[in-house]
């Protein structure tokens, strides 16, 4: 039979939030530690995993200099706790080749994320790369495994109005590069769309940006 | 100071002492939570595409089943009946973050293929069962080898269903090919209705083994 924790006063209510604050308070000084001791490493494997993409999408870049974005938005050189969300990538010279934009979306199963490069012209992409998605295997897996197809972004010139303004890049069957168009796959509609419309937020997220700073952010040596 | 009597986890009936090497061993088999009891279907059947995924969820959910059951064990005579749940959800929930944050840390891919499974790991029901029945009653090594059983039980389970479903719908097995480079894999294994079949698959031939078992014990 269950006692009522009311009889005999107020010290077994108070025994029992004693038990349970001791146990909380242990358990949050475990999670914490191990969270201090984990955190850069988990921090160092995804900067990793990024700038390895990066890299990729960048051709004839050998290293990198990653920015994040402050509270207003304008982009700074990243530290070690900080999101990677933009690389720009150098030659063996410190010349500026281009950039690699971080952005992520929903896909069919789960967010996707991925990095795609831009030329430094700012004119046309240079590659993309998923990063993390989970798509589903066999069909929306292709925007992994398709090689032609991912190797397709290394063609593709961004769209722009007559005022130069940016246009979104759009799913197409027999796709024209040249006029900003992504190539459609029958089966994997949703997982296609969704990396041309991740791409469209990057793009809308950072082109404005890197035509204004984009000398400054490769270290005044880009260009 | 003299507190009056509050009941704890330890007092509640049926406090008679078990025998460890037989929890262990009905963990295994006799009471194996995927194929006879049905307990933690969601991420069983969730992350069974491949053998890598089952092998890493099943070694964080028996990981996390063995520490608290020692944990809860150990404080079984301390721990109020009232708040019983309670204190053995924070107890499990606080090993699933560590659990989590550790694999995050050291296998990043893995981390990304279980995704949200591993935190659900907290409301397997499995888990909350072996706690409730035996932990909270039983002494440490009692508590520990049920929950070592039950543990292997859902790995054997879970890593068999992997193997299979990865092996036909991909071809391979822990990620080297198996079967003939002109073999078409079955790609529905790889979605959740693949995980089904094949489950279903397992429980029979599971039970079919099982009374031949037991058949050849009563006749002997």
């Amino acid at each position: 039979m269950t006692e009522n924790p009311h009889r005999g006063g107020i010290a077994p209510v108070l025994r029992i939030q004693a038990v349970l604050v001791t146990i909380a308070l242990v358990a949050g000084l475990a999670i914490a530690t191990v969270h201090e001791w984990t955190r850069p490493m988990v921090m160092a494997q995804r900067g990793g995993e990024l700038g390895k993409a990066a890299l990729t999408v960048m051709p004839g870049a050998e290293s990198y200099r990653i920015y994040t974005r402050d509270a207003d938005g304008r982009p700074r050189l990243s530290e070690d706790d900080d999101k990677h969300e933009l690389f720009i990538g150098l030659d063996d010279r410190g010349q500026a080749v281009g950039a690699a934009i971080v952005s992520s979306g929903s896909g069919y199963a789960d967010t996707i994320e991925l990095v795609f490069g831009l030329h430094r012209d700012l004119d046309r992409l240079t590659g993309m790369r998923v990063v993390a998605s989970r798509e589903t295997p066999g069909i929306g897996t292709v925007i992994t495994d398709d090689k032609e197809w991912v190797e397709s972004f290394t063609r593709i010139q961004l769209p722009f109005d007559d005022q130069q303004r940016l246009q979104r890049l759009q799913v197409r069957e027999n796709a024209r590069y040249e006029d900003g168009e992504v190539d459609a796959i029958s089966g994997a509609t949703v997982s296609v769309f969704s990396v041309t419309r991740i791409i469209n937020h990057g793009l809308a997220d950072w082109l404005p940006i890197l035509r204004e700073d984009f000398d400054e952010l490769a270290g005044g040596r880009g260009g | 100071m003299n507190w009056p009597e509050v009941e704890v986890a330890d007092s509640i009936p049926a406090t008679e002492r078990e025998n460890g090497p037989e929890r262990l061993r009905a963990g295994l088999w006799r009471e194996n939570p995927i194929l006879v009891q049905a307990l933690g279907m969601c991420p069983v059947l969730a992350v069974s595409n491949t053998a890598v995924n089952a092998l890493t969820m099943s070694l964080a959910t028996a990981s996390v089943l063995l520490a608290s059951a020692i944990v809860i064990s150990s404080l079984r005579s301390i721990i109020p009946q009232q708040v019983r749940l309670a204190c053995f959800v924070l107890i499990i929930a606080t090993f699933v973050t560590l659990t989590d944050m550790l694999i995050e840390a050291f296998a990043l891919e893995l981390h990304r293929a279980l995704g949200a499974f591993l935190l659900l790991i907290v409301v397997n029901c499995m888990i909350l069962s072996r706690i409730e029945i035996t932990a909270s009653r039983q002494p440490v090594s009692v508590a520990a080898l049920d929950a070592l059983g039950t543990g292997a039980g859902f790995a054997l389970g879970l890593v068999t269903l992997g193997s299979l479903r990865e092996v036909l719908g991909r071809g391979t097995l822990f990620g080297s090919q198996v079967m003939p480079e002109n073999f078409e894999p079955w790609h529905v294994m790889q979605l959740p209705g693949g995980g089904f079949f094949t489950l279903a698959a397992l429980v029979i031939g599971f039970t079919l083994l099982d009374r031949r078992m037991r058949r050849r014990e009563v006749n002997t």
